[in-house]
């Protein structure tokens, strides 16, 4: 009896995927017969008898992933003995090949899914014939979410090559017609508009394995594509590091439940957002390093805190900006701030309610959100994150105490606001709103 | 390297015997029997160093001559004791035809200090000067020049020795193949060149790869003769060789073989050879195969019959098994031997 044991097919692998047996229980195999595919994650290879016999038994189910090395995987009976590999010891409860799942050795993993494995091989056509294309033909057919499968090479033997696929529309292919619908107009926009930013181009989500029709696809609006873009160029361009602290809120809360009682005739109220607001541009003034913008000409110290606000907005936010805010009353703040939040829900801000800003606030504190990291609003040095305010334990000398605490973070574009820098603001930022009386000096 | 090769001297002289016969492509019962037997060895080494590999015994590379048989076995058994045989890394076969000691290969293969090379060449650097073979060389082609040399040597000393150089039809289109044809045929160097063309430079089939696909034809701007011979007969082989030696050791220079041969599993043991399809390969072991070629000539002429037949693979697989079992448990070698051997002593 003999073992035939899993082989390594490369020096250095440990594990592969037995991916089909050529061979059942009772055939007769000889030296050099193919008795089974094995996958690694280079390649697929035939695993030839070595001894003859007739399989006494499979040990290993088809497609049995992580098999390792040496393991044995059938047995052999009727060897003439001697020349065989020493039988490897008989695995408890092995079950047949044609039982069902858990293969013996590897009870920890299950047997893949026919088909599992292979599906990420490039641009095999579905009966497993290789497609020839380029290597720069596939780049540009993945970018384009063309399938190569679609197209007919005019290079040599058929080869698909870079201008069978510069002359393709994604239109043509089935697979990218559902799954990519807006890459073609962007690609076609008439001449004269002023050219979309390079998209970057990833694979379709049926590439990915979602499914045309298991999706309501709704089509990139404006500030949808705006959104994307400048986050994407800032998470990508900005060097982002956050600075985190915590401040205590009790007299800031008293403060304003004075102020709004105050204001109650008027008609106006103020928020702890707007106070924020007021207490950064403060801050800004008296850290004004931190109220800057990098330039390749040269870092741009601003001169008035122009305060943007994320507004969150159906589908999108954006950042209205309340100008100057140093110079302004927490009341005009107040009304600004809420003029602004309601024309930016209606889309109805002009341009220039948006645009500009040298600092941003963004609040998630309504939603409960302890602490989080904003992606920088560009061009701008840095932006504060305003977690919510709630009641946490503080430890004041020895004694435990309970205060209203609210986190917030600085995310700062190191190229101008250095870890220093931003924490002296953040210094600067503290007593502002856990004293905020200092705000009106 | 100083070595006993008592086993491998015994076998070179049996070889060499039937060397000096007069060369006819028409073998005897015996001639006929020891090769199916050599041939046999071959391919049930290969087949278990290549389950070695399998095991992870064997590091690094290695390339089964599994299917290439008759060649290494019908041009050795056209050699004269002292011609030197030199080849590329597809060469365990080779070792074995030349003589050497089944267990010393294997445990060359497995690094063992107990291999041909003290466990330190592995499968593709083997050498043993004891058995005339010169190596086992990993960069392709790089045998050529070498093997050119080596009949320069013979040419200088007058010792009417010829140098089987091998290579594959990959190699035949390197560069200094061909500035080593120019020297061997302007010097009338004893040379034979002995192409192995297996139809494919690991993966990339030679009509895909070659200008000119018929190899012996190589030589023809360099005056150098050549001739196609059918590498899967055995017969066919040492006629071939035969004559190709006459040529050379009669001082008229270098000669080409080229062997149409094909290997039956892939480049390495880690070529899935995808390539060609698993029917080419079918075909080719049920039509040209080697050694049942000669199976079923000695079964035709009556010189061997089933029992005699099985006997004789019986003691192949015994010897290839005790090789395999000496290849396992030899020891490894001891650290010092990185300092050995890596420098040749000057005489002062």
């Amino acid at each position: 009896m003999t073992d035939v044991l899993m082989p390594a097919l490369s020096p250095t692998m440990e594990e592969g995927t037995l991916a089909k047996w050529h061979v059942k229980v009772g055939d007769a195999v000889k030296s050099g017969d193919v008795i089974a595919e094995i996958e690694t994650d280079k390649a697929t290879m035939e695993v030839e008898a070595v001894d003859e016999g007739t399989v006494e038994e499979l040990l290993v189910a088809e497609g049995t992933e992580g098999v390792k090395v040496n393991a044995p995987i059938a047995r052999l009976s009727g060897d003439d003995g001697g020349s065989s590999a020493p039988p490897a010891a008989k695995p408890a409860e092995a079950p047949k090949a044609d039982a069902a799942p858990p293969p013996p050795l590897q009870p920890a993993l299950q047997p893949a899914p026919a088909g599992q494995g292979r599906a990420a091989a490039p641009a095999a056509q579905p009966d497993g014939q290789r497609i020839f294309a380029s290597p720069l033909a596939r780049r540009i057919a993945q970018q384009k979410g063309l399938d190569l499968a679609t197209l007919t090479g005019s290079g040599p033997h058929g080869r698909i090559v870079k201008v069978d696929v510069d002359d393709a529309q994604p239109g043509q292919a089935p697979v990218a017609q559902k799954a990519a619908p807006s890459a073609a107009p962007a690609a076609q926009s008439p001449a004269g508009q002023a050219p979309p930013a390079a998209p970057r181009q990833v694979l379709s989500l049926e590439q990915q394995g979602i499914p045309a029709g298991s999706y309501e696809l709704i089509p990139l609006d404006g500030m949808r594509k705006t959104v994307a873009r400048r986050m994407s160029e800032s998470a990508r361009d900005v060097p982002h590091f956050p600075l985190t602290i915590d401040l205590e809120i009790d007299a800031l809360l008293a403060a304003r439940a004075k102020i709004n009682a105050m204001l109650e005739k008027s008609g106006g109220k103020v928020s702890v957002n707007d106070m924020v607001i007021k207490a950064a541009a403060v801050a800004l003034m008296q850290v004004p390093e931190a109220n800057a913008s990098y330039t390749p000409e040269g870092i741009a110290m601003h001169h008035h805190a122009d305060i943007a606000m994320a507004v969150a907005v159906p589908h999108g936010l954006i950042t209205p900006i309340i100008r100057a805010a140093e110079t302004k009353g927490l009341a005009a703040i107040a009304a600004e701030a809420k003029d602004l939040a309601e024309r930016a829900r209606t889309r109805k801000l002009k341009p220039e309610e948006y645009l500009g800003g040298t600092f941003s606030v963004s609040n998630l504190g309504m939603f409960g959100v302890k602490s989080f990291s904003s992606i920088i609003n560009e061009p701008q040095g840095a932006i504060l994150s305003v977690g919510a305010g709630e009641k946490r334990p503080v430890a004041r000398g020895d004694q435990l105490a309970i205060a209203t605490v609210m986190s917030v973070t600085l995310t700062c574009d190191h190229r101008v606001v250095d870890g220093a820098t931003g924490a002296r603001w953040l210094a600067a930022f503290k007593p502002l709103i856990e004293d905020p009386i200092t705000m009106i000096v | 390297m100083a070595r006993e090769q008592t086993g491998a001297a015994g076998r070179r002289k049996a070889n060499g015997a039937v060397a000096q016969k007069p060369a006819k492509a028409d073998g005897g019962k015996d001639e006929l029997l020891k090769y199916y037997r050599d041939m046999l060895l071959i391919r049930r080494f290969e087949e278990r160093a290549g389950q070695l590999y399998g095991m992870g015994l064997i590091g690094g590379f290695c390339h089964l001559y599994i299917g290439q048989e008759a060649i290494a076995v019908g041009v050795q058994a056209a050699q004269r004791p002292g011609d030197q045989v030199i080849t590329g890394y597809r060469e365990h076969g080779h070792m074995l035809a030349c003589g050497m000691d089944p267990k010393a290969v294997m445990a060359e293969l497995t690094g063992r200090a107990s291999g041909s090379s003290h466990g330190k060449g592995g499968s593709m650097h083997m050498f043993s000067t004891e058995a005339n073979f010169y190596g086992g060389h990993g960069i392709v082609g790089a045998q050529v020049p070498l093997g050119t040399g080596l009949a320069l040597a013979n040419r200088y000393r007058g010792d009417g020795k010829v140098a089987f150089t091998y290579f594959g039809d990959g190699a035949a289109n390197q560069g200094q193949v061909y500035e080593s044809f120019n020297m061997a045929e302007l010097w009338s160097l004893p040379v034979v060149y002995v192409i192995e063309n297996n139809q494919y430079a690991m993966g990339t089939a030679v009509d895909r790869s070659s200008a000119e696909t018929h190899l012996y034809k190589r030589g023809a701007s360099f005056r150098i003769p050549g001739e196609e011979v059918d590498g899967m007969d055995v017969l066919a082989v040492k006629a071939a060789a035969a004559k190709a030696a006459e040529h050379a050791r009669s001082g008229k220079g270098p000669y080409i073989l080229e062997m149409k041969t094909y290997r039956y599993r892939g480049h390495s043991m880690s070529d899935p050879a995808k390539y060609r399809t698993r029917d080419e390969v079918d075909e080719v072991r049920k039509t040209r195969d080697p050694i049942e070629h000669v199976e079923e000539r000695l079964e035709k002429e009556g010189w061997a019959d089933e029992a005699a037949l099985k006997a004789i693979d019986a003691d192949v697989k015994r010897i290839v098994a005790d090789a395999a079992e000496f290849a396992r448990t030899s020891a490894e070698p001891d650290p010092s031997e990185l300092y050995t051997d890596v420098y040749t002593e000057v005489r002062a």
